[in-house]
């Protein structure tokens, strides 16, 4: 199991389903396996459990002190696990982090996005609405997702080259990227510091408070300085983690470079077959002594 | 090999009745090394013949019988969560196997009390009791 296939499984599970409003009932999720839903209040590091009754089905408890959003997207998860049929995979790490988080956990992560959100019900509402964070938060409030959750499915979803970074300790956790930005091969190695020219550095230490910047696109990427780059971006001081917005404001300029990028690698053959020419390479001349 | 959930509850009848291993060997006519690898999960559950001796050396209740017995058919039951069931009446298969089938989001591990509590909560909302 890959994040890929827990991601199509998951739109093959919502269509089955049949969800077609939004906020998503989260009760149709559990009918075709009679389970249900409940609440109790737990540790704040237990966001919730399943447990199976042979014969009747299983129980899903959510953690009540949890927000709506996290609780929503916690039910979809244990979903996740219920469907992709992948056992638990908690104990190498705290749930709340990427950091050396197990794939099971990351594919049910993925599951449940979709679930949440899914994909064709959230192009519908998204559109071609501006990518920054007041979208996120009008999207979030319409599907009850958190706004991580959202911002993530935004980014990933535009026809646009942009991408949406989530860093945390002043460094990157990960990076979600649009089809047009994975294709213009734009990358963030996971654990890389979060740049100082950026506004997401500014609002952790405390030199930029609006969170908006545009700026020269190698700020974040290398080899980008011909791309104007629109970020946003928001800081959340408890968790220490910075949340980005990137869009490029001209699409050219990202097709400038994925143009770029072909012709380095074209130039760079060497070693490879010579084009068909037509000119049989033998009889050379040449006989062996 | 991890210790087995029937391995321990074993060890800890024995250990309740201030047996050593040879001494309860003696007492079920069992070689008390082969009693020592059950309590270690080197060995499964012993046939029924041996199981008759061994309990009976061990002076066990009707539910520790019927939990033992449910221990040696059920291996996916934790250790410590078997351990705990030895200590309370009311802890039924049924219930070790609810505990058992958590699937837990987040890093916090109730303790095996809790567990079976929330089993017997989860088994009261499931059939429409709460």
């Amino acid at each position: 199991m890959n994040e890929f296939e827990a991601e199509l499984k998951a739109r093959r599970f919502v269509q089955e389903v049949g969800i077609t409003t939004i906020p998503v009932d989260l009760a149709k999720y559990l009918a075709p396996f009679k389970g249900k839903i409940a609440e109790d209040q737990l540790d704040d590091d237990e966001a919730g459990y399943t447990m199976t009754v042979a014969g009747r089905g299983p129980l899903i408890t959510l953690n009540a002190n949890d927000r709506e959003a996290r609780r929503r997207f916690t039910a979809c998860h244990e979903v996740g696990h219920l469907v992709l049929e992948l056992p638990s995979e908690h104990e190498l790490g705290p749930g709340w982090s990427y950091f050396r988080r197990p794939l099971h956990e990351i594919c049910c992560d993925v599951f449940a996005a979709e679930l949440l959100l899914p994909y064709k019900l959230f192009i519908a509402q998204a559109g071609n609405r501006s990518l920054n964070f007041a979208t996120v938060d009008e999207l979030r409030i319409l599907f009850k997702a958190s706004r991580e959750a959202t911002a993530s499915r935004l980014a990933a979803t535009s026809k646009m080259a942009c991408g949406y970074v989530l860093s945390e300790g002043g460094q990157v956790r990960h990076l979600v990227r649009s089809a047009a930005l994975r294709a213009a091969n734009a990358w963030l190695p996971p654990g890389s510091p979060v740049p100082s020219q950026s506004a997401a550095h500014g609002l952790r230490v405390g030199t930029d408070f609006s969170g908006e910047r545009t700026h020269a696109g190698d700020v974040w990427f290398d080899g980008w300085g011909d791309v104007e780059m629109i970020e946003s971006s928001i800081f959340i001081r408890g968790y220490d983690q910075t949340l980005t917005l990137l869009s490029c404001a001209d699409q050219d300029d990202v097709d400038a470079i994925s143009q770029k990028q072909r012709e380095e690698r074209s130039d760079g053959d060497d070693g490879l077959l010579k084009p068909l020419d037509g000119q049989l390479p033998w009889p050379s001349g040449k006989r062996r002594g | 090999m991890a210790e087995s959930a029937f391995g321990a509850v074993m060890r800890l009848l024995r250990e309740r009745r201030g047996l050593s291993l040879r001494e309860l060997g003696t007492l079920a006519d069992t070689d008390h090394a082969y009693i020592a690898k059950i309590e270690r999960g080197e060995k499964e559950a012993p046939p029924e013949e041996t199981f008759a001796r061994l309990a009976r050396s061990l002076r066990t209740s009707a539910h520790e019988i019927s939990l033992l017995r449910f221990l040696g058919a059920t291996p996916n039951i934790a250790p410590d969560l078997a351990v705990h069931a030895v200590g309370d009446l009311e802890v039924t298969p049924e219930l070790l196997t609810i505990a058992a089938s958590t699937v837990h989001r987040g890093a916090g591990r109730p303790s095996p009390a809790e567990l079976i509590v929330r089993a017997k909560r989860a088994k009261r909302i499931m059939e429409g009791n709460e």
